[in-house]
């Protein structure tokens, strides 16, 4: 009986101290005064945890002797956050804040302007401050920073003074910067939610993938899918979705004032666009992701081979779901299939030159996305190419044709997405020339490429440039690591 | 240009180094009192191990006995994995379920240097005439 006691802490906390805490819970006998600290110390231990996971400090566990427990199949962290825990992510928060604030200052923002009955209509574009004003960005694009800035100098008080009110303000600030993703949804919102991830990994990752990676194997990366699955459909019921609406009125028998306009409502996207996205696509991912799960868990823990492919054909199936649903929410439900397709990849026995030159298997991954990329332009039907208003009885109703992106913008089109794939393919060949015999040229191609990829995701930030960020990270991440192997001087043999 | 590392782990870098600089300047992590509430429990705890290795229970008895203060399982614990996670106590061996949990050097060294604490105030309020 004294043993369910132990559930209140842990899992982490009950596999190093579990057996001793229930013999002395079984040589004692439970006093009220016993229980009230028996609570307060798994409290403690959670927020210990939590706080501890913010920047691990050569932690000694058990018999190890201080050596971080390898993941058992579940998260594993980059090799800088492995290095640095929480603050990284913080840091990494806080540097896109700030990128956040510079794009309102710098980067193009359209809008239209609209004067009285008579006037024409005007499309403008202006950088977002000169726009909305300094003080405007000053407050709204402040806070993503001041909450990453905030969060950091948090968890690193609850790790250097164990404090816990400390740990709580960390939290506070995940939470926080949570609220201002969701509440600017319609507007901003999208831009923002690398803070809230990246500032949740850095609060609670380390610990929770220790505990997590070790109790689901790989399914952790598909829970994680079910659980955007899961926060999109509640966002689509709860969060409002902006709508404009024309209205008309039309001249009356006695000749009434001829009045016409569009305006903004707000309603949640489920109350816009009907039942039917519960059921498709949301519902249909959230199903694929729990289905992944399902497969992956059997997989992983059970070592049933079937389970192996019918996790990669369900990672096929949630692909093709966000290719078909691109043009509506298919952005917003991209994380359920990158995060199957990872926990499926940590499943493979990798080739041979994946494993010894990880950088040239990240740019790999890079042109694979770009391929992909270009696929797209030439195959899915996501670009609008415009909308039309028409007056039928009174009513307005309005149409919006799409087509595909090479169809909209011809070669020019499909020229500006094939860049990345080029960049990527030759950031590709000089890592993998760099980790045989490190040449100057191939640090020049890398870094050029690279830096490349980059500019022109800033540059296409309003049309093609978000989704070329994960080329642009990912070779990102492939020339990080040809350069720890360089310092390290382990630049390994090519293949 | 600097390859070995990216932008991100260097300032890390430097932010790590100036808060251990602070942090050992004001003397945090090789101190008790970091401990905050937990500071005496561990105190407690140090002192009973000083005799020899014991499992959790028995430092729970001991400390009752020798000190008359009867710790509650969650503060026990929750001492013993600070001071596990500081590295002044080790988990022992055990074919048993239970660990016993010994000193370690800087263990022996921290309960030292409180106790040497504790009796240079002892002497001052003793000898200083600050007791009526």
């Amino acid at each position: 009986m004294n043993r369910r006691w132990l559930y209140l802490f842990p899992p982490g906390w009950r596999r190093d101290y579990g057996p001793d805490l229930a013999d002395t819970l079984a040589s004692v006998p439970l006093s009220a005064s016993f229980v009230v600290d028996l609570v307060d110390g798994a409290a403690d231990a959670w927020m210990s945890a939590l706080a501890g996971s913010l920047f691990h400090r050569g932690e000694r566990s058990g018999e190890d002797g201080g050596a971080a427990r390898p993941s058992a199949g579940g998260f594993t962290l980059p090799a800088a956050a492995a290095r640095h825990r929480g603050p990284v992510w913080a840091i990494a928060a806080t540097c896109w804040s700030l990128l956040f604030i510079a794009g309102a200052l710098l980067l193009p923002y359209q809008y239209t302007e609209s004067g009285g009955p008579g006037e024409v209509t005007r499309t403008a574009t202006y950088s977002l401050a000169a726009v909305k004003g300094f003080p405007f960005v000053a407050v709204f694009y402040g806070i993503p920073l001041v909450l990453s800035g905030a969060c950091l100098v948090a968890s690193q008080l609850a790790l250097r003074r164990d404090l816990w009110w400390s740990s709580a303000a960390a939290w506070a600030c995940v939470a926080l910067s949570w609220a201002a993703f969701l509440l600017t949804i319609p507007t901003i919102g999208i831009f923002l939610i690398p803070v809230p991830v990246l500032l949740t990994v850095g609060t609670a990752g380390p610990s929770f993938c220790r505990s997590a990676g070790q109790l689901l194997g790989r399914s952790a990366w598909a829970l994680g899918a079910v659980a955007w699955g899961c926060f999109a459909m509640a966002g689509a019921a709860v969060f409002p979705y902006h709508e404009t609406v024309v209205r008309s009125v039309t001249r009356g028998p006695r000749g009434l004032i001829t009045a016409q306009g569009a305006s903004l409502v707000s309603h949640s996207m489920i109350a816009t666009k009907g039942s039917f996205l519960l059921l498709f696509p949301l519902g249909a991912t959230l199903l694929l992701a729990l289905a992944g799960f399902v497969a992956l868990w059997l997989a992983s823990r059970r070592g049933r081979p079937w389970a192996r492919h019918a996790t990669w054909i369900l990672v096929g199936l949630a692909w093709v779901d966000f290719a078909f649903t691109i043009s509506t929410v298919g952005a917003l439900l991209l994380p359920v299939p990158v995060l199957l397709t990872l926990g499926a990849a940590r499943a493979v026995r990798w080739p041979a030159f994946a494993t010894r030159s990880s950088g040239a298997a990240w740019a790999l991954a890079a042109v694979a996305w770009s391929f992909l990329l270009v696929l797209g332009a030439l195959l899915l039907p996501f670009y609008q190419t415009g909308s039309s208003t028409l007056s039928a009885g009174g009513r307005y109703i309005s149409a919006t044709s799409t087509s595909t992106l090479f169809a909209a913008g011809g070669y020019y089109a499909l020229l500006l997405v094939g860049v990345p794939l080029l960049l990527s393919v030759v950031c590709f060949v000089a890592l993998r020339a760099a980790n045989g015999r490190p040449l100057r040229w191939s640090f020049v191609a890398i870094g050029m490429s690279v830096g490349l990829v980059w500019l022109e995701c800033l540059v296409g930030l309003l049309s093609i440039g978000p989704f070329l960020i994960p080329a642009a990270v990912l070779l990102t991440v492939g020339a990080s690591r040809l350069s720890r192997a360089t310092k390290h001087g382990s630049a390994l043999p090519e293949t | 240009m600097r390859r070995d590392r990216t932008l991100a782990t260097s300032i890390a870098d430097l932010y790590a180094t100036a808060i251990d600089i602070s942090a050992s300047d004001a003397g945090v992590s090789r101190d008790i009192s970091g401990l905050g509430r937990f500071a005496d429990s561990a105190l407690y705890v140090l002192a009973s191990l000083a005799a020899g290795p014991k499992h959790g229970y028995a430092i729970m008895q001991d400390v009752q006995e020798a000190a008359g203060v009867r710790m509650g399982p969650g503060t026990l614990y929750g001492a013993i994995a600070r001071l596990h996670r500081r590295g002044w106590i080790e988990r022992l061996p055990s074919s048993d379920r239970r660990h016993p949990y010994q000193l370690t050097p800087s263990g022996r060294a921290i309960l030292i240097r409180e106790f040497a604490d504790l009796r240079a105030f002892a002497d001052e309020v003793l000898q200083g005439g600050l007791l009526p």
